[in-house]
């Protein structure tokens, strides 16, 4: 059975990684990630003057504080740029830096007033504290969360035509400031819920991650938001789980670790844009170049009436072609082996002659429809000495020695 | 009296201070096919964004349609420049045509079979109907000009705006793009190119606007495309690039002499 | 454009020598002649003050409400401590994060000036000391009186060290105290005894009360570790959850520095099993209170934290 406390914190977490993912998808997009690391930290002034000015150590009030001061810090860091010469990155670090930096000394200055002044929990902030999730923090949390997705789905294609082209959108009339406001609130907001969970300094890590990792997995926007948030409600999930299952682990850091660990996964493993299919994709379009040029040696010393090469013969006909290419073209029935010699199979001879017929194709596109001259092909001695390297050029004679030879 | 698409009176606009156009007096009639000609940061994408009504100018005003630009809620068609989007986006070709509805549909309104059959059609008259699903960034840079060009299409507005369609693009976009731009001006809607090539000027736009910072000279092609008003628009040097290019085109075609 | 520069680039050098020059004033001259002793905290300064009395001028640098574990002492407090006779700390880490400044706080100044330094409780035989399952030393050693009481002996040491010539005075100023002090720990123990056997548990936010358990005979278990710097565990505050539903706990405790959320997080968990858990009141654990709480000296802090326990787990 799950402790009480433990299921408080899983839904609260839960609806936290969902915004978080969607919210951060979006900055994503509009490759405004910094932005949300600079809203975190410009919401410690807010809570300050908050506490300075009223005194109380309610949620509500800190949090109104919190969200107010991460406004005005999305406004200077869009402004800024406009009107001075600091540029738009630049910008969100300055404010980053002045805004935190303002902050510390004012909390500096609140744990001097006295009574009450540490109690509200200021240094909290920082890193968050999860384990004393309440019951309200979580609620609030998953109404953001069903509000922020129906927004999401209620203006998906003003959001879309926002974050992809916002000329054409200013251009079509859409609002386009007003969806920018949008936006930044959304993520003020975000940023703001955050703070009791993990606190400032891991907050934009929570933002960032899950879309990050979810980008690996998909090529279109739809997918990429809901994949983004199951990230984030993952790693949420997962970084609780964990952390409660050991003394003295601060669910915080474990949470975001576990986002870290989904970001590596997909880097690694994803289908299509992951490093490990890239991999293997890369190998396998080397290995199918190599073959090719293989049964094309083959189809030129047929035709020189030559029907059977040795593999050495092969071997040196190909350029770059390695034993395993050919035991490939073995295996996939293009060439067969008798004795030491080995021919092509009437298979292998049309897949050479269909691949023959597409360079003939290529080379020709490039000399009309992408309008190269052909003159220019025909570069003499002089030119190509200049272009090729000299060993390249020793080489590329050698293989054509070779193939006169095998004719 | 053909009514004037757009009529634009004292233009100037100025970016940080700096004067980017400067009292532009033109008209653009209905129904025409015009180019914007002019040298690098001569104001021409500026002018466009005038017309869109995307910047705000430091004097004059523009009507379209004998509406003032501020009362204005005329559909624009628009062709950006390529470089101003990030092909990286995870958006499918269709996606990005259907775009091109959002203003009709207006807020909230999800689009549907009809906008979808549309985009469609839009795709197909630029010749990309097969490669609807496709991720934009695996598109070649003029598969992602026509993608553009059915986007535009898309809006179904009477005026087009396109900024330097041609450009980077190869034999079958700049078909595909000709193609569209005849079809445009047989259904008498009005398009206005920024163009480079000025060599294409003369035997396909019926109107030319020639810019440098100020209007050279606006009008019939025929009338305003001189050597002369060339000459003044390129302050004295057309690129030798484009003369060199004009020697070879004289030997190719066995003309000596003569020319624009 | 280039004279406004210049102006920006005046004014920003003035600042800095303003910043630079203000208050060296405070560092030499002694008005009074009396002896300036800063403390940390009010329970140093309490017993402190019976001591001395009126002869010397007492500064105590966290006041009331204030965490010495999280306190980061400003550029205005170091000047203080340099221009203090005798500097007078907790030590054992209560001072988390002054550690750096704490240690360089004895010396000499530039006029001549012997400045002395001590950490109070790090000369108590350590023995007498709780060390923790981490191998550190529990440095909330004022909630035991008997061992306070030796704290305070200690100090009368160190001021007849520093000043021999009132050596009389101290004396029979700390026999006064002794005599008050155990009187108020006898006061505790009868007020504590009142609770019945099985509601013998102090559950509070962080583990401030192991002297306190100790010597009056109750199980302590903090939320937080030692320091309020560490965060609670998700795991501790389930085990927490569980053993007070099972053991009936009728009340836990909040503290007057730390935050009262992880308490109303073990109410809520307590609720969601059955078991009605209320907060008994809020405890003085790393300071005293404010003026008017009724536990605003070290002596009142002790009494009022034993009244409000024995009420709520009687």
């Amino acid at each position: 059975m799950i402790a009480p406390n433990t299921i408080v914190i899983l839904v609260g977490i839960t609806a936290l990684g969902i915004c978080c993912g969607l919210v951060g998808a979006l900055m994503l997009l509009r490759r405004r990630a910094l932005l949300s690391d600079a809203l975190a930290h410009a919401t410690l002034p807010g809570v300050c003057i908050a506490f300075l000015l009223s005194g109380s150590r309610s949620t509500l009030t800190l949090g109104f504080g919190a969200l107010v001061s991460a406004l005005i810090g999305a406004v200077l860091v869009s402004r800024l740029p406009r009107f001075t010469r600091v540029r738009r990155d630049s910008a969100t670090a300055c404010i980053l830096g002045i805004m935190f930096g303002a902050g510390i000394a004012l909390s500096g200055i609140i744990q001097r007033s006295g009574p009450g002044a540490a109690a509200a929990g200021l240094d909290g902030l920082l890193l968050g504290r999860t384990a004393g999730m309440l019951r309200s923090e979580a609620m609030v949390l998953v109404c953001a969360a069903i509000v922020m997705s129906l927004l999401i789905f209620v203006l998906r294609k003003e959001l879309l035509l926002s974050c992809f082209d916002p000329l054409f959108g200013r251009c079509s009339g859409q609002a386009t400031g007003a969806l920018d406001l949008l936006q930044t609130s959304l993520l003020a907001a975000t940023v703001v819920l955050a703070l009791p969970a993990v606190g400032v300094v891991l907050t934009a890590a929570l933002v960032v991650i899950p879309p990050a990792a979810a980008r690996f997995w998909t090529d279109r926007f739809d997918p990429l938001l809901r994949i983004s948030a199951f990230i984030g409600a993952s790693s949420g999930i997962t970084g609780t789980i964990v952390s409660s299952s050991y003394p003295d682990l601060p669910a915080g850091p474990v949470i975001v670790l576990a986002a870290t660990g989904f970001f590596t996964f997909s880097l690694l493993a994803a289908p299509k844009r992951g490093m490990i299919a890239r991999k293997l994709r890369w190998s396998s379009r080397k290995r199918q170049r190599e073959v090719r040029r293989i049964l094309h040696t083959l189809l030129v010393a047929c035709e020189g009436d030559q029907y059977s090469l040795s593999a050495d013969q092969i071997l040196a006909g190909s350029v770059s072609a390695s034993p395993r290419a050919l035991n490939r073209a073995i295996r996939e029935g293009f060439v067969a082996k008798e004795a030491e010699r080995l021919q092509l199979t009437p298979v292998g001879k049309k897949r050479a002659l269909r691949a023959r017929k597409s360079q003939q194709i290529w080379r020709e596109w490039l000399t009309s429809e992408a309008a190269i001259d052909r003159d220019l092909i025909d570069l003499d001695e002089e030119e190509i000495e200049k272009l090729l390297p000299a060993e390249l050029v020793r080489s590329l004679e050698r293989s054509i020695d070779l193939r006169e030879a095998i004719r | 009296m053909i009514q004037p698409a757009v009529e634009i009176h004292d233009l100037t606009v100025a970016y940080r201070e700096k004067p980017v156009l400067w009292d532009i007096d033109a008209v653009i009639p209905e129904g025409s096919l015009s180019a914007i000609v002019g040298p690098n940061g001569a104001g021409k994408s500026t002018l466009l964004s005038a017309i869109l009504g995307t910047i705000q100018p430091a004097s004059g005003w523009l009507k379209i349609f004998d509406k003032p630009i501020e009362d204005s809620d005329e559909i624009i068609g628009f062709v950006p420049q390529r470089e101003s989007v990030d092909w990286d986006f995870p958006v499918e070709v269709l996606d990005v045509v259907m775009m091109g509805t959002y203003q009709r549909l207006g807020w909230f309104r999800r689009p549907g079979k009809a906008q979808h059959d549309w985009a469609m059609e839009c795709l197909d008259a630029v010749g990309m109907a097969d490669l609807y699903r496709r991720q934009i960034g695996e598109l070649s840079g003029g598969q992602q000009q026509r993608v553009f060009i059915a986007r535009a299409l898309a809006q179904d507005a009477r005026i087009f705006l396109m900024d330097e369609p041609f450009a980077g693009v190869d034999a079958a976009t700049e078909d595909a793009i000709r193609r569209v731009l005849e079809d445009l001006k047989k259904r008498g809607r009005t398009v206005i190119l920024v163009h480079h090539d000025l060599h294409t000027i003369e035997h396909f736009f019926d109107h030319v606007l020639l810019l440098n910072l100020r209007l050279v000279a606006s009008g019939p092609t025929d009338e305003i495309f001189t050597r002369e008003n060339l000459l003044r628009t390129y302050g004295g040097r057309l690129t030798l690039l484009d003369e060199a290019a004009e020697a070879v085109r004289r030997i190719r075609t066995g003309t000596g002499g003569g020319g624009s | 454009m280039r004279s406004c520069r210049s102006v920006v680039l005046l004014a920003l050098g003035l600042l800095y020598l303003c910043g630079c020059t203000g208050n060296s004033s405070t560092a030499s001259t002694n008005a009074t002649g009396k002896m300036r002793i800063l403390c940390t905290t009010g329970m140093l300064s309490g017993p402190l003050s019976d001591i001395v009395g009126s002869d010397a001028e007492i500064t105590t640098l966290m006041g009331p409400g204030v965490d010495p574990h999280l306190y980061k002492p400003s550029p205005g407090d170091v000047r203080q401590i340099m221009a203090s006779d005798l500097v007078l700390y907790h030590g054992h880490h209560l001072e988390g994060r002054m550690g750096e400044v704490l240690s360089r706080a004895g010396g000499t100044t530039r006029d001549g000036r012997i400045r002395r330094a001590f950490a109070v409780t790090e000369r108590i035989s350590e023995h007498r000391l709780i060390i923790t399952s981490r191998g550190t030393v529990d440095p909330h050693l004022w909630m035991d009186i008997s061992l306070w009481i030796d704290v305070a002996r200690e100090i009368e040491q160190i001021l007849a060290e520093v000043d021999p010539e009132n050596g009389a005075r101290f004396a029979s100023a700390i026999s006064q105290l002794e005599q008050e002090l155990i009187l108020l720990d006898k006061q505790v123990q009868t007020l504590l005894a009142a609770i019945p056997e099985q509601r013998r548990i102090l559950v509070t936010a962080h583990d401030a009360f192991g002297y306190f358990g100790r010597r009056y005979g109750l199980e302590v278990i903090g939320i937080q570790g030692i320091s309020t710097e560490s965060e609670a565990s998700i795991q501790r505050v389930n085990s927490l959850v569980k053993m007070l539903t099972e053991r009936k706990v009728p009340a836990v405790f909040v503290e007057s520095t730390v935050p009262e959320r992880n308490v109303r997080a073990l109410i809520e968990g307590c609720e969601a099993r059955g078991h009605p858990l209320r907060i008994g009141g809020v405890l003085y654990s790393d300071a005293p209170g404010p003026p008017g709480s009724g536990a605003d000296r070290w002596k009142s802090m002790v009494l009022h934290n034993a009244q409000v326990i024995s009420e709520a787990l009687r």
